[in-house]
């Protein structure tokens, strides 16, 4: 699907009633059971609604007419089994119903954030986390809300509604006329008031996550926005999505009370109809007086149902606004799809290849023009340039954060696009320069999912890594409950672990790393400088590398400049070219680059 | 009610910068433990100082206390002797400029990242803090320069480049008493160097409080105190502190080999030769 789920200006009507259908057949399906014995229990209410005006007819023409006062009694008991057996279905379904509806929706929760954690890099600079959470939080809500209250209402007024015009018919087809004269009407203004509904509908949802996405980032940069004395600028700011909010809700809401209004005097013109026609009738002697009161209980009731499908018909295309745009977000395909037939590298030997590669961020605004690169297995390479050379993205593409626009790229002889992602996961282990730690153990954070990774594993890794000594010294070792960033452990600790995690997840992969720049303890960066020499001389690596030490361990240095390889070879050779490299390095180049 | 605000006898003084410290604790988050305590400092007007110490010590709680982020539990910090919460918030911050240790940019323009909470400043004004604060070559590299609009919290620049947008934040509000909390971490050694030169040449009278990791950031500083579990553990210049020969002797000698590894070839004689 090509749509761009951030898009909020949704389709046309068609598409979010298919969108509605689409997630309730999905969600739905494996829950059909109670939905099933509810759809029963729901039918037999909206069939009984239709007997307590039957019975008033029957007690007031028959023996009430005839004033036979025993012939009342079993006509007020059956009234009376009737209101029972409507409160106990009613009881019933909603339970059913609840039941079915509540785990179709953690179902679609979960789904929605599975598929989440499947797009790629460039999927998450695009989309607000506040967007993200009000889909997955109160889009779901809404459709909730949906499922557990409109849906029945409409279900049972509908078979309600359509049960009234039959016995109407079959009771007094003149009658029936006069009541149900007024519904084509309401059909008209209700097809009316549906577009505008649904339009400004979709315009809250577009306000409210707006409004959620500037909210969340600036109560995560309160600190800033209070020590900069942000706040005037802030809450102006605020103010116009939060008038834009009022505006969107305004319209909505003005739109749904007209929709109301329209309705209930429709229906006060249908009941007056029945009223005075039906006297006609009474006197005229073609109705009975208790067709009359019959007819009158049977209008408001019909008419109660069209009046509920109306207050129904807000949150149902709210509900839709709300459906469409899960649905857009779940059929979005991840920019970096799973190949449909993964080929799978069961031993990495590490021979990296890039042809032609070709690649922006933007249309137009080439980050990576035609780069072609060989690594045989086992060499170590260090990339080098200045900001914006293009080194992250050439970094980026080897472990497919992004796929290229051109060209390809080669592990062991296989288009990397072809491996399952998972595979080329454990064949290519990176280690980013702002290293993430996850709340949990140090085991757990070396780990990282992958039970399948022995203690034993865990802690080889962090001995490569150098990690070993400092893990051990803390209390409880490898089960140190990490706090939130790591915040527990040094920058310096932090970039260890992430170092042990790379080698844990692929113990024999390329090693994709780039170097922090970031300034830490001089112990810490002691250790990962020895580590790295180490792990250097070992396996296939790509480094963006900043530090001298680093660089001169590599087998091999290229040079970025502009999107383009401009230099390639080993430290002496560049240096005898006496060009980019030499003067990068006479100016302490180490310290020059960074991302 | 907001537990930092002003009060009614809130005052606006003209202020110069001379900062104290007395006898200073603070408690962490609803613990009964002193995460600062017993700290005396004095740091007089356009004097720079400079804090080390473990992750942990208590380096940005201390700093924490002068943008009023949070107040003591114990004693009381003042500047020109007004005790901080004693002077207008906005007094305050606008003389005490903090660019904290996690850089936060907005998703709005570069340009309103960097005058942020300011109304009109002239582009003169932003190119010279962008100058300083070694951005200039970024702006060039960056699509719309000054207009670029930067990704939710800064997604789309690197860790140097918003920590240099942070520090040129800063400095277009040409603070009194500038606090850099380890601000430079993600600036490479090289160009923290250049800033911190820029910053002494044009510091004309500016108190300077720097929390760095590397302590060639601070080696320079008036004055130089290593903190550890909460308390000043040592103080003095950088020569003061070698010849005490303690913790951050220990700390200078470690620094020294690895610098030793890094950067013996490296040519100081070329180094403001542009090579981009």
């Amino acid at each position: 699907m090509s749509r761009d789920p951030q898009t909020s200006t949704d389709g046309d009507v068609r598409t979010q009633d298919a969108a509605l259908i689409w997630l309730m057949v999905h969600t739905m399906r494996p829950h059909w059971r109670p939905l099933l014995v509810a759809l029963i229990l729901l039918l037999a209410t909206a069939l009984l609604n239709v007997v307590p005006p039957y019975l008033m007819q029957q007690a007031i023409d028959g023996p009430i007419a005839a004033g036979d006062v025993s012939g009342v009694l079993p006509l007020a008991i059956l009234y009376g089994v009737a209101a029972l057996l409507m409160f106990a279905f009613q009881y019933a379904y909603t339970y059913y119903l609840q039941k079915a509806g509540q785990r179709a929706l953690a179902d679609l929760r979960t789904r929605m954030f599975e598929h989440i954690m499947k797009q790629s890099q460039s999927f998450f600079g695009k989309m607000p986390t506040g967007d993200l959470v009000t889909r997955l939080t109160s889009d779901i809500d809404t459709i909730n809300a949906l499922l557990s209250s409109s849906s029945v209402t409409i279900l049972v007024e509908g078979v309600t509604l359509i049960a009234i015009v039959i016995v109407m018919f079959a009771v007094n087809w003149q009658l029936a006329l006069l009541a149900v004269i007024v519904l084509p009407v309401l059909a008209m203004v209700t097809r009316f008031f549906r577009v505008r509904i649904r339009a400004s509908s979709t315009g809250e949802r577009t306000a409210l996550a707006r409004t959620s996405a500037f909210l969340n980032e600036h109560l995560h940069g309160m600190t800033v926005v209070q020590l900069f004395g942000h706040q005037a600028a802030a809450a102006k700011e605020f103010d116009t999505f939060n008038w834009n909010y009022r505006q969107a809700l305004l319209s909505l809401r003005r739109h749904s009370a007209y929709f109301l209004a329209t309705q209930e005097v429709l229906a006060a013109v249908g009941l007056a109809l029945v009223l005075y026609g039906g006297g006609q009738g009474v006197l005229a002697g073609w109705a009975t007086l208790g067709t009359l009161v019959a007819f009158i209980q049977y209008t408001e009731r019909a008419f109660q149902p069209v009046l509920r499908l109306g207050e129904q018909y807000n949150a149902v295309q709210i509900a839709l606004g709300a459906a469409e745009r899960v649905q857009r977000m779940l059929l979005s395909e991840p920019s970096v799809p799973e190949p449909a037939q993964p080929l799978e590298l069961p031993r990495v030997r590490g021979a990296v290849e890039l042809r032609h590669v070709a690649f922006s961020y933007v249309a137009d605004e080439p980050v990576l023009r035609d780069v072609s690169l060989t690594i045989p297995a086992g060499q170590s390479v260090a990339v080098v340039g200045a900001t914006g050379a293009g080194k992250s993205s050439l970094v980026g593409l080897l472990a497919r954060f992004y796929d290229p626009q051109q060209g390809k790229i080669l592990l062991d002889g296989v288009n990397i696009r072809q491996l399952s992602l998972n595979n080329l996961r454990r064949a290519v282990a990176v280690v980013p320069q702002d290293p993430v730690c996850l709340p949990g153990s140090i085991a757990f954070n070396i780990r990282l999912y992958r039970d399948d990774i022995s203690d034993a594993e865990v802690k080889r890794a962090a001995e490569q890594a150098n990690a070993a000594h400092f893990i051990e010294q803390l209390p409880g070792g490898y089960a140190y409950e990490l706090a939130p960033g790591g915040a527990n452990i040094s920058v310096g600790q932090r970039q260890l672990l992430a170092l042990a995690r790379a080698l844990a997840l692929s113990p024999e992969g390329v090693l994709v790393l780039d170097e922090a720049t970031s300034s830490i303890d001089t112990e810490a960066e002691a250790l990962i400088q020895e580590a790295l020499a180490r792990i250097l001389r070992t396996r296939t690596s790509v480094v963006i590398a900043h530090r001298l030490s680093t660089i001169r361990n590599a087998d091999r240095i290229i040079v970025m400049h502009r999107g383009q390889i401009v230099e390639d070879g080993d430290h002496e050779t560049l240096l005898l070219r006496n060009g980019y490299y030499a003067r990068l390095h006479r100016h302490q180049l180490a310290a020059r680059s960074e991302t | 009610m907001p537990d930092i605000a002003d009060t009614e006898e809130a005052v606006s003084p003209l202020l110069h910068g001379n900062i104290r410290f007395e006898g200073v604790g603070v408690r962490a988050g609803g613990t009964g433990r002193w995460s600062l305590r017993h700290v005396d400092l004095e740091i007089e007007a356009g004097t720079t100082v400079g804090i080390v110490g473990a992750t942990g010590s208590g380096k940005s709680t201390l700093l924490s206390l002068l943008g009023r982020v949070i107040d003591p539990d114990e004693g009381r910090v003042t500047i020109d002797g007004y005790d901080l919460r004693s002077i207008r918030l906005a007094t305050l911050r606008s003389t005490v400029v903090t660019v904290p240790q996690e850089t936060l940019l907005f998703s709005m323009e570069l340009r309103r990242n960097i005058t942020l909470g300011l109304n009109n400043i002239p582009d003169e004004r932003i190119f010279e803090a962008a100058r300083v604060a070694r951005l200039t070559n970024d702006l060039a590299q960056l699509p719309h320069g000054l207009g670029t609009i930067v990704g939710e919290r800064g997604a789309t620049l690197s860790g140097g480049q918003k920590q240099r947008t942070a520090i040129a934040r800063a400095l277009v509000r040409d603070p009194r008493v500038l606090v850099l909390d380890d601000s430079l971490a993600s600036v490479d050694t090289h160009t923290t160097a250049e800033i911190l030169e820029e910053l002494r040449s044009a510091r004309a009278g500016r108190t300077c409080l720097i929390v760095s990791q590397r302590l060639a950031s601070v080696r320079d500083a008036d004055q130089i105190i290593v903190i550890d579990e909460g308390r000043i553990a040592e103080r003095g210049t950088h020569q003061n502190l070698l010849a005490l020969d303690g913790r951050y002797a220990a700390m200078y000698r470690r620094e020294l080999q690895q610098a030793e590894e890094d950067t013996h070839d490296a040519d100081p004689n070329s180094a403001t030769e542009d090579i981009r």
